[in-house]
């Protein structure tokens, strides 16, 4: 009994404890999407154009690509790494596709060579960064710099033009109904890896390691395995991006990706990941991505010169990470 | 002969605890003088004094027979007052020569960095010392003992007096050991006095000239090397023999069974360990910093690499390679520091304590399911009672006794056969600390097999049933807690038994 006072103090203070983070919490994950909301609403007000349904759906679809890559991103950054090469593997997977078709490959086993060319990139990046024990920003450098050679070198700089084709423009220009095949796409993916990261095993691994790799080790947890798992996914997720941009394009450019890289990390980040490792959502990513595409999509409804676009989502940038670090510095 | 240092009737407080109760010490140009004491007698607090890093309540300090106020540790540097903390805070990526230079460059025309002379006097400042190396070669590519002589070379100029050195051995190899005494031995030539603060008895009296004990907070003697033994010394730094109530449980009978059983472990760090665990039993290991508990630790756990020997599962051979492999056979470990690689200190209350079990929970592909570890996180929080808002409580927030409950949940939730807990009471508060030991026992009582490895007599005595000493990574005698008084056992871990010299 004497300590009773204690215990309840130690509660409250806890209770305090947990107020603060319940509201840090709800600005980290929802604060992106909250701004996103308000960002629409006020381009909704300047531009007629803006909240119909077509301009919408051509948003997203736009931003589809974009956001395959994101969510790859995510898992990378989730593991405090960072992945640089995902933009080569757009234009190589692309190309690899086109060039299969061209040499009259099946089309199904076309599209999953793009995939898969991805994924073997995502494989190089794991094996560079956990035996060769590279930072995963010189490695996935390295890579992004050998794919974007090596892909100039092989298609002398010249886009791959298969036989026109309505089942390979299907995956990118094609409709379900209303809906363009891309979204569905992305759509599946994001559920995925929102269900992969937040209700298994693998996604609590991959905080853990992100977080607190000597404890995670510790715990028992294979931490290059779990790395390595990340880079792959990010891999993959890229290749099937490079397939979907070359199918809407109908060509396989070899430059198809390039700036894609810093766009997937701005959004990721944006959406509440850190590059510290352990921490980030898919639904902050898929928020950051929408973002940065309405406030592109809106600048354009206003005619405002494309050359400022670029500027506009830097400073998107240094808003949310300079609040992340207050967010950070407030904790401590 | 003038006195180098002189302090007068200093005292410290901190919150609740009076850290230095009016202490004198006396040291003498070319002096080296041992401060000895157990954890906390105060001979942090003196050092911390004298480098500037904290400013005393009261007393005086006299510098070569001037008074002094020193004022922040910049001060004590210039009134020729050096320190050499255990953790170095040298740069690997720069050479020897711009780390001895670090901040006061020598600069020549426009001011820029003038190299010639950068490593011209680099060489004089070593060779000064009596060490020799290359200034020109990079820091990160020495051996610890290396960067330790850069670090004294870079804290001694030519001005310096006292040179204060914070268990400089604590990381060394016996080589490595004689090289520093060999400095010392140069320093002490040029009328430096030297404070130095260790555990080693075996040092002390091979290096000291005078060796000052501390307890509590006092002086309680200053005596010349020749006239005490380390046995002495200790029973002066422990006081009166502390009275310790053999409270245990009537220890256990011999013949249990095995749980776990090293035969001549060996690498880098360990040398020849030989141990049993029983059943039930809990198993003391004391040791000083740097006596190899962690390096022990790691090595069972399968996270630091075995180079010979054999260890041996309830009677099965096993090679672990990986922590994973230990876990599966029955093994937990609670790591000495719990920020460091205990917790991941962002994910919740209940994710921490389902680290490990969470793949057992798992279902069909790997799914989690969150009901039985919201049951499993719940049973941890209140068996062991710890304090938190919540179950997805960030452990961030929580005390460090609650945190490492929260480590030890972890473990348990595993139903481990063998427990390793590294300095399971680390910046714990007294009260819950007995509630640990409790706890301890109550899992030991259900067959579980525990290791404490641990720097606290005290706490050896209270929970072990049989304790095991370490020293440079050897283990130098088994003990019986019921037995065996604090004082001897401290004896043991500082190799301060003998009679004679």
């Amino acid at each position: 009994m004497i300590n009773k006072p204690e215990t309840t103090s130690d509660h409250i203070t806890a209770e305090k404890a947990q107020s603060k983070i319940d509201y840090q919490a709800f600005v980290r994950s929802f604060g992106i999407i909250a701004i996103t909301l308000l960002v629409g609403v006020v381009l909704s007000l300047l531009s007629p154009w803006f909240l119909t349904s077509e301009n919408i759906l051509n948003v997203i679809r736009q931003s589809s690509f974009l956001l395959l890559i994101a969510i790859g991103q995510t898992l990378v950054i989730i593991t405090a790494g960072i992945d640089l090469s995902v933009s080569s593997v757009i234009s190589i997977s692309g190309c690899l596709t086109t060039f299969l078709l061209l040499k009259g490959i099946d089309l199904n086993l076309a599209f999953l060579a793009g995939v898969v060319s991805g994924g073997l990139v995502g494989v190089l990046n794991a094996f560079l960064i956990t035996i060769g024990r590279m930072e995963p920003f010189l490695a996935t450098l390295s890579t992004q710099i050998i794919g974007a050679g090596t892909i100039l070198y092989a298609t002398q700089g010249v886009p791959i033009v298969p036989f026109n084709n309505d089942s390979f423009s299907f995956l990118g220009r094609g409709y379900l109904g209303w809906l363009p095949v891309p979204i569905l796409v992305v759509a599946v993916v994001a559920i995925l890896a929102h269900f992969m990261v937040s209700h298994t095993v693998f996604g609590r691994h991959l905080y853990a390691v992100g977080g607190n790799p000597k404890a995670a080790k510790v715990s028992g947890i294979d931490v290059d395995r779990m790395i390595s798992w990340a880079y792959v996914i990010s891999g993959l997720l890229a290749g099937l991006a490079g397939v979907m941009l070359a199918s809407r394009l109908i060509s396989g450019q070899p430059s198809a990706g390039v700036g894609m890289e810093l766009n997937s990390i701005a959004a990721a980040v944006v959406g509440g990941a850190s590059f510290f490792g352990g921490e980030g959502t898919i639904y902050g990513t898929v928020a950051g991505v929408i973002l940065i595409g309405i406030i592109g999509n809106g600048l354009n409804l206003l005619n405002v010169s494309s050359f400022l676009h670029q500027a506009v989502i830097g400073s998107v940038i240094v808003f949310a990470v300079v609040l992340d670090r207050q967010m950070k510095k407030r904790r401590t | 002969m003038d006195t180098a240092l002189l302090v007068k009737d200093v005292s410290k407080k901190f919150p609740g605890v009076q850290a230095l109760n009016s202490v004198s010490l006396e040291v003498l140009p070319g002096e080296v003088h041992a401060l000895v004491g157990e954890n906390g007698a105060g001979k942090s607090t003196l050092i911390n004094i004298l480098s500037g890093v904290i400013k005393p309540d009261s007393g005086e300090i006299f510098l070569i027979g001037n008074k002094v106020e020193i004022e922040n540790p910049l001060q004590a540097r210039r009134m020729g007052i050096s320190t050499v903390y255990q953790e170095l805070s040298v740069v690997p990526q720069l050479t020897v020569a711009e780390n001895i230079f670090l901040g006061r460059e020598p600069r020549g025309r426009l001011r820029l960095l003038d190299k010639e002379s950068l490593f011209e006097q680099s060489s004089q400042v070593l060779e000064a010392i009596g060490y020799q190396i290359d200034p020109r070669r990079r820091v990160g590519t020495l051996s610890i003992a290396e960067q330790q002589m850069v670090e004294i070379a870079r804290n001694v100029s030519a001005d310096s007096r006292i040179l204060i050195m914070d268990e400089p051995t604590s990381s060394l190899s016996r080589a490595e050991v004689q090289k520093l005494f060999g400095i010392i031995a140069g320093l002490k030539e040029k009328g430096i006095s030297i404070i130095y603060v260790s555990h080693e008895m075996e040092e002390i009296f091979e290096m000291a000239d005078r060796i000052t004990v501390f307890r509590n907070g006092e002086n309680v003697a200053t005596v010349s090397k020749t006239g005490t033994t380390p046995k002495e010394l200790v029973k002066m730094m422990v006081g009166r023999e502390v009275e310790y109530m053999a409270s245990k449980k009537t220890l256990k009978e011999k013949a249990l069974p095995e749980l776990l059983t090293a035969k001549a472990l060996s690498n880098h760090r360990l040398n020849n360990i030989n141990l049993e665990l029983g059943k039930g039993e809990i198993l003391g290991v004391v040791g000083l910093v740097g006596s190899g508990k962690t390096e022990l630790a790691r090595a069972l756990f399968g996270l630091d690499r075995i180079e010979g020997g054999e260890l041996f599962v309830q009677g099965r051979h096993v090679k672990f390679g990986s922590p994973l492999n230990a876990i599966r056979n029955g093994l937990g470990y609670v790591t000495e520091s719990r920020r460091d690689d205990g917790l991941v200190l962002m994910l919740g209350v209940q994710e921490n304590i389902c680290l490990v079990i969470v793949r057992q929970l798992a279902r069909w592909l790997g799914l989690v399911s969150r009901a039985p570890e919201k049951s499993v996180a719940q049973k941890f929080v209140q068996g062991l009672d710890i304090k938190t808002a919540g179950l997805s409580q960030k452990v961030e927030f929580l005390s460090g006794g609650n945190q490492q409950k929260v480590v030890l949940s972890k473990w348990l939730a595993r139903r481990p056969t063998i427990l390793i807990l590294d300095e399971p009471t680390r910046g714990i508060d007294v009260g819950t600390r007995q509630e640990f030991y409790t706890i301890l026992e109550g899992i030991a009582s259900e067959g579980v097999g525990i290791i404490v490895l641990t720097s606290d007599v005290l706490e050896a005595l209270r929970v072990s049933d049989r304790i095991l000493a370490m020293r440079k990574g050897e283990i130098v005698a088994e003990l019986n807690p019921a037995e065996i008084s604090y004082r001897s056992i401290l004896e043991i871990m500082t190799g301060g038994s003998r009679d004679d010299k």
